[in-house]
């Protein structure tokens, strides 16, 4: 899942980041409005966590102009400001969900897991498909209900697949979401992991759709 | 210097006296100056009647064939014998008439005209002038008048308790209309006092009649001069206080919100290095910084929470039901893996409905539970009791004195039993109690009397 934190704090930007990543996520992160504006028009992410109290733009006003714009991305807004109005007015500007400053990084995790699957129509906590199933909670992965063990970017590599379950994904829309802006990444880094993939989970788990890309069904 | 507990009754005491000492010291003039002149007017009239006397005999001895005067006849026996009843005269008489006597005596000491009335009938003593005679218990004015041409003596006198009764009635009614006028006059005063004070009544009763909270200012315009200055001056005060008590709500505000994110820095960081780092040292370490930075989140949300509660922010209120938040603020609890230790044990009657303000009281009855939780003895029970006039929330843990009772809604004072990894923000308790306090509730927290060891925190809801 391609995530977009802004977050005008650098530090908890860095804090956030780190730990978002640790847990599978790619997050690319910006730390002013306008910038948030930029990436979320050029580049396509699968969830924003939108700081409320940002130099210049506000988050309450990104937000806005985001709606305003049709950009349908599930929002996540992050605020140090607790109270009711402030979450009924983040609420109704069109964000999804509202987290508290300071947050349990596990809460704001699960609040995106959660957020992830909503926003692809998805209620249950884990994934399925072919014989396999995915706890995200716990990033597990079963296949016939035995555990396989998967790097970080494996995993991330599958449950992209499977959220987006009987769609085709392009290889570089696959390396968008797995690397981000940051990392410097080889032409068929996407290639190798798929072949790993196979491997572990069995070559008939992801089809290869030529001249396409890739999906799970 | 005299001490003035009430304007009112000093202004009323010192006028009603003064009035009183003007009226009795006048009065006690008058009454005095109209007794002598009264006097004065009786002693005329013995003087003239004697003349009238001196000349009617005069002229009957003048009439007279014989050199010596005959003893005349004073048909007065009638009129003392007839019933004036209640009437003081009639077309016949006065009832006083026996009050006045006279004697006419010739130069021999013959009595030869008298009135018949129990006036000392003595020649020997008879001198000219006014004088007083006492006979019989009764006490007479007396005049006497002596001719000098026929030598005879005319002696007039009148009762003188009669004078004196008289004298002091006619005394008495110039003097009773001041007197009447008296209570009068204190009713009045009483109610120009009154009237004159009724600004400071106004502006006591507004001042007391205001929420403790309140400092707006008061309209001047409605005060007369002498209070105008007051008045400004209270403004004054009021509108420093007031910005003091809101900067430092704003003070409290701005810095535990601007903490939120210093917090959730450090917080995010050291999570992360719990989730990347093998060394269990690193890994104990890292959870002992995480135990108080959630400590110092915990005080700023309470800090917050105080900060609005004396700023009475958010003062909704909706009608809900005790039972349904109660469960739901003890299932809060059981999520918190530092207070989910003891079991929490409800008994409520039937559906309880309370129109308050929700956040308030969901945030009174979780810190109640929490310092509830937090001092009791490992493995007890917490009871939590609910009905239509108070919530009860009993725990198991030494008692504690009076002087500790009252001084745990101090704020910044952590009781002494806390636990040390779970200890609060020492401010819970001030919170509960200032929502207590804004919603109309009433805290007390004392030691159990049911012979368990422990604390009562009771909740009176009326």
């Amino acid at each position: 899942m391609r995530i977009l934190l802004v977050e005008d704090d650098e530090l908890l930007a860095d804090g956030i980041v780190t730990s978002l990543s640790l847990g599978g996520f790619k997050v690319d992160a910006v730390y002013t409005g306008e910038h948030a504006l930029h990436a979320l028009g050029c580049e396509e992410f699968d969830l924003c966590i939108l700081d409320v109290g940002l130099p210049g733009i506000s988050g309450f006003d990104v937000l806005q102009k985001l709606r305003a714009s049709n950009n349908m991305i599930p929002v996540l807004m992050l605020t140090a400001r607790d109270q009711v109005q402030d979450k009924v007015e983040g609420l109704d500007k069109g964000a999804d969900d509202y987290l508290l400053k300071p947050f349990d990084v596990e809460e704001l995790k699960a609040r995106i897991r959660a957020l992830g699957r909503r926003s692809h129509g998805e209620r249950q906590p884990e994934l399925s498909f072919a014989n396999i199933r995915i706890i995200e909670s716990a990033h597990q992965i079963f296949r016939d209900g035995e555990e396989i063990k998967l790097s970080p970017k494996e995993y991330t590599l599958i449950h992209e697949l499977a959220i987006h379950k009987k769609k085709v994904l392009s290889k570089d829309k696959l390396t968008e979401l797995i690397y981000g802006w940051s990392e410097e990444v080889d032409s068929n880094a996407i290639e190798v992991h798929i072949h790993h993939l196979r491997k572990k989970l069995g070559t008939g788990v992801i089809e290869t759709v030529r001249g396409v890309g890739y999906k799970v069904s | 210097m005299l001490n003035i507990t009430s304007i009112k009754r000093f202004l009323l005491i010192a006028v009603i006296s003064l009035i009183s000492l003007v009226w009795a010291v006048s009065s006690t003039i008058i009454f005095h100056e109209s007794q002598e002149q009264v006097e004065e007017l009786f002693d005329a009239e013995l003087a003239q009647l004697s003349r009238m006397l001196q000349a009617v005999i005069t002229t009957n001895i003048k009439l007279s064939t014989n050199s010596a005067p005959q003893p005349l006849t004073y048909l007065d026996k009638q009129i003392f014998d007839e019933a004036f009843g209640h009437q003081e005269y009639n077309e016949r008489g006065h009832k006083y008439e026996k009050k006045l006597a006279f004697q006419v005596w010739n130069t021999q000491g013959q009595l030869f005209f008298e009135n018949h009335i129990q006036l000392p009938k003595s020649f020997g003593d008879l001198k000219a002038g006014f004088h007083t005679v006492a006979t019989n218990n009764l006490k007479w004015r007396s005049f006497t008048l002596k001719d000098e041409d026929y030598g005879f003596w005319i002696k007039v006198a009148q009762r003188e308790d009669v004078r004196t009764e008289l004298t002091n009635q006619i005394a008495w009614n110039t003097t009773w209309p001041s007197l009447a006028i008296v209570p009068v006059l204190v009713l009045i005063l009483g109610w120009v006092i009154q009237k004159g004070l009724s600004p400071l009544r106004i502006i006591s009763v507004e001042l007391k009649g205001r929420d403790y909270n309140n400092l707006s200012e008061l309209n001047e315009s409605d005060y007369p001069n002498e209070l105008k200055h007051m008045v400004v001056e209270l403004n004054s005060l009021f509108q420093r206080v007031n910005e003091s008590h809101q900067r430092e709500r704003r003070f409290t505000a701005d810095a535990a919100h601007e903490l939120r994110t210093p917090l959730s820095i450090s917080k995010v960081h050291l999570q992360n290095i719990q989730q990347v780092s093998k060394n269990t040292q690193v890994i104990d370490f890292v959870s002992k910084a995480l135990i108080g930075i959630n400590r110092l989140i915990h005080m700023v949300q309470q800090l917050l929470i105080l900060s609005r509660l004396d700023a009475q922010q958010d003062e909704s209120k909706t009608t809900l039901n005790l039972n349904t938040l109660c469960n739901e603020v003890m299932l809060e609890m059981n999520q918190n893996p530092g207070l989910a230790k003891h079991e929490i044990r409800l008994s409520a009657a039937l559906s309880i409905e309370l129109t308050v303000n929700e956040t308030s009281l969901r945030i009174l009855l979780r810190n109640l539970l929490d310092n509830a939780c937090r001092y009791a003895n490992k493995h007890t029970v917490i009871e939590v009791s609910l009905n239509e006039s108070k919530i009860l929330i009993l725990n198991q843990c030494p008692t504690l004195d009076d002087e500790q009772l009252s001084l745990l809604f101090e704020r910044f004072r952590r009781g002494a039993t806390s636990n040390q990894h779970s200890s609060g923000s020492g401010l819970g308790l001030s919170i509960c109690q200032q929502i207590c306090q804004l919603s109309g509730f009433k805290l007390n927290l004392k030691n159990r009397q049911d012979g368990i060891e422990g604390i009562c925190s009771e909740v009176l809801l009326n």
